[in-house]
């Protein structure tokens, strides 16, 4: 009795882990292609492009949230866009995931829905609603920060029919990836600006005085000392 | 030739697995969406019941009585992996469609009942006949049911658009409609059979 | 004595008293329904007289040709479950999202179990909730009172004090109530909702006219009443961010309508006093419960149809006892 119930799960097991080696390699790439999809579906303009995405850059915004992005980069390192994994835990049902893709100048490229738990026919449309476009619903195109009309301000969106609460979570999510990227490009240029500066200070003999600043995208250099070297 | 006919028809409309024997609900009810993905579900158990019919008919001699349920349930489990493996592999997009369901076919009561009542009794031939049968019969019920949950609840069959979507019943692709839908599906079928 | 036969309730009445008893509810209604055609205009007259229609319509063909019986409209039952289900609508919904609603509310309301008297759940809140489900944005836009009474399907919609109450308990901020002008959900005057939802007291007249004509009892009406004053007050009281106060719970939504007209159907509610009183009870615990922490803003049909699958249970084991019945040892 043991034996036979032995024997079958022998020659189960045998047969599942020869099934299991050979399908291993394709459920891997199906799993990259996936991730990869994810946000390349965001940012459609970059679709033809030899990009690749660079490491996940945790950001942390100024309420301890964090947000992960992933800069999207050409063959030179150049900076072509951004995916951002974005969230926003005040939908009307719970938690609202988003991956949302902007390009350099923090421009919406596109967005896609990775977890919601709305009411279907109601909120649950966000999954197409906000890149539909027509009546001022999309969010394509736009920039900063975003509200529903109901909630005035320049940028204001047309919340889903009935569905204000998850609309605005939604945009919630969203501009909460704009602040990441903008967070995200200023401390990039803080970096860029530190290593200017050591670069500088290695140069330049007085060093005590060098300081170096950002304006208007050309970097001044300001002597505290004596002279201003431009 | 005429009893092997008849296993294989037995299980498309006399002993109909959803509407007669009214076994595998929980697929039914959560997979048929669609049609696509009714037929997928359908056409999956339809392999491992084919599969496990086998086997245990072939097994029946040799199975001791005492742990002919543990070991049709390992038989049961090892094809519904393989299936599971094989989808994740080469049909990824079908198998992110049907999701847990999958995995759930092992306790599709269509499987072990057909793998007690019939395969521990009869030969391998029969035996894959009545797997195949009572396969198609569920296929064709999910199918219907699912052409019938995604018309009126999307107006698209098999994703083509046939009524503008806003005329949708959004109730149809949700767990209500669901039941009112297979519950409609099974007056009808009665209400012809007499 | 042997050849009378006595099966337990519910007992088919013969038309006569059915139909008498649909009248009154029916003459009960009107003037909620009047006032409702003031402030909603055509779409009101339109969409309650395509509800009543196609119950009616439905309930013959079902009867004629597919249960091949009888067809008893005659006895107001149609009637009534259509004006009903119109008063459960928002007075713009288009004439075929109401006409699949009747076939529903009538077809698998009630014909699919056998016609009046086998149905345990209510109607035209099974029609009702079947469209909130499958047309959710049509069926929560309601139009303006008085925006435009000629127009139909057009009109400016907006949104109820259900949704502003929706909104403070999803913000945990009480400010949004004030938006709610309570008094006039009392009367009924220039308030968004469906069309009975408008008049607290003219639904009440009618409720004092069923009770004086003793078409219904006091138990359901009053127990579904203070156990919603009761709960939501407990919520208010104790000081749960948002909440609104009891009595704005009493006067929005369906709560008045529902509780007068449709948790005393005597289908599908239960047949003892103390069957009745844990019947409103649960009623209007489901409906604080679902209006406070639920997806829905309105929980009351969702509560009555809970309650109605309930009631064979109540029936069970609230019957009284008979003249002489010990309890067995």
């Amino acid at each position: 009795m043991a034996l036979s119930l032995t024997i079958i799960a022998l020659v189960a097991a045998g047969a599942l882990a020869g099934i299991y080696v050979l399908t291993k390699g394709p459920i891997e790439a199906t799993n990259e292609a996936n991730k990869l999809k994810a946000k390349t579906e965001v940012l459609p303009a970059l679709q033809d492009k030899d990009i690749h995405f660079a490491d996940a850059d945790t950001v942390v915004l100024e309420n301890e949230e964090k947000i992960v992005l992933y800069r999207a980069l050409d063959a030179d390192g150049n900076l072509l866009g951004t995916a951002v994994e974005t969230f926003d835990k005040e939908g009307f049902n719970g938690l609202i995931k988003l991956m949302v893709g902007f390009d350099a100048d923090g421009v919406i490229q596109g967005y896609s829905v990775l977890e919601q738990q709305e009411t279907p026919g109601l909120g649950a449309n966000m999954v197409k609603w906000f890149k539909t476009d027509k009546n001022n619903q999309s969010i394509i195109g736009r920039k900063g920060e975003l509200r529903v009309k109901k909630d005035g301000g320049d940028a204001d969106v047309d919340a889903i029919t009935a569905a204000t609460i998850s609309s605005r979570a939604f945009l919630r999510a969203v501009n909460r990836a704009s602040k990441a990227i903008e967070q995200n490009n200023s401390s990039s240029a803080q970096d860029v600006l530190e290593v200017v500066q050591t670069a500088l200070t290695e140069v330049v003999e007085d060093a005590a005085g060098v300081k170096v600043e950002a304006a208007d995208d050309t970097l001044k250099v300001v002597q505290i000392k004596d002279t201003v070297i431009n | 030739m005429g009893k092997a006919l008849n296993t294989f028809t037995n299980g498309l409309l006399r002993e109909n697995p959803t509407i007669v024997l009214v076994l595998g609900m929980c697929p039914t009810l959560a997979t048929t969406t669609s049609a696509i993905n009714g037929m997928s579900m359908g056409l999956a158990t339809t392999f491992v019941l084919l599969c496990s019919n086998v086997v245990i008919s072939a097994l029946r001699n040799l199975i001791p009585d005492k742990v002919h349920i543990p070991a049709y349930i390992v038989v049961i489990a090892s094809f519904v992996t393989i299936l599971q493996l094989v989808m994740q592999a080469y049909l990824p997009g079908l198998y992110a469609s049907l999701g847990l369901f999958i995995p759930l076919i092992v306790v599709n009561c269509i499987v072990l009942g057909r793998a007690e009542a019939f395969a521990a009794k009869n030969g391998v031939g029969l035996s894959a006949l009545d797997g195949l049968g009572m396969g198609f019969g569920f296929t064709i019920s999910l199918t219907i049911l699912g052409i019938v949950r995604e018309f009126l609840g999307t107006g698209k069959i098999f994703d083509l658009a046939i009524m503008p979507e806003e005329c949708g019943m959004l109730v149809f692709v949700l767990a209500p409609g669901a039941f009112i839908a297979l519950a409609l599906l099974m007056a009808l079928v009665n209400s012809l059979k007499k | 004595m042997e050849n009378l036969i006595v099966s337990p309730a519910p007992h088919a009445h013969s038309n006569d008293s059915v139909r008498k008893n649909m009248l009154n509810v029916i003459i009960a209604l009107l003037p909620a329904y009047v006032l409702s055609i003031v402030a909603f205009g055509w779409g009101a007259l339109i969409v309650s007289a395509t509800s009543i229609a196609a119950c009616v319509l439905f309930e013959y063909l079902i009867a004629k040709y597919l249960l091949k019986q009888q067809p008893t409209i005659g006895d107001l039952s149609a009637v009534l479950t259509g004006l009903l289900l119109a008063f459960n609508l928002p007075s713009n919904l288009p004439i075929w999202i109401v006409i699949i609603g009747a076939l529903v509310a009538i077809g698998v309301g009630k014909m699919s179990f056998g016609g009046l008297g086998n149905n345990p759940f209510n109607p035209a809140l099974v029609g009702r909730v079947f469209l909130l489900i499958s047309f959710p944005a049509q069926m929560t836009t309601w139009p303006k009172p008085l925006g435009f009474a000629g127009k139909y399907l057009n009109a400016e919609t907006g949104a109820t004090p259900l949704a502003a109450m929706k909104e403070a308990l999803k913000a945990g901020d009480a400010s949004k109530l004030a938006e709610i002008d309570v008094w006039s959900t009392f009367t009924g005057w220039l308030e968004y909702g469906s069309m009975g939802e408008l008049s607290v007291i003219l639904l009440l007249i009618g409720g004092i006219y069923l009770l004086c004509t003793k078409t219904i009892t006091w138990h359901i009406p009053v127990s579904i009443l203070a156990s919603v004053f009761v709960f939501a007050g407990l919520l208010y009281w104790c000081g749960y961010q948002g909440a609104a106060a009891p009595w704005v719970h009493l006067c929005t939504g369906g709560v008045m309508l529902g509780a007068i007209f449709m948790a005393t159907d005597y289908v599908t509610s239960p047949m003892t006093p103390l069957g009745q009183i844990i019947y409103g009870i649960g009623i209007g615990l489901i409906v604080v419960v679902i209006r406070t922490w639920g997806s829905y803003p309105e929980g009351m049909s969702f509560a009555i149809l809970i309650m109605n699958a309930v009631v064979p249970l109540l029936n069970i084991y609230c019957r009284p006892k008979r003249f002489g019945e010990t309890k067995k040892a």
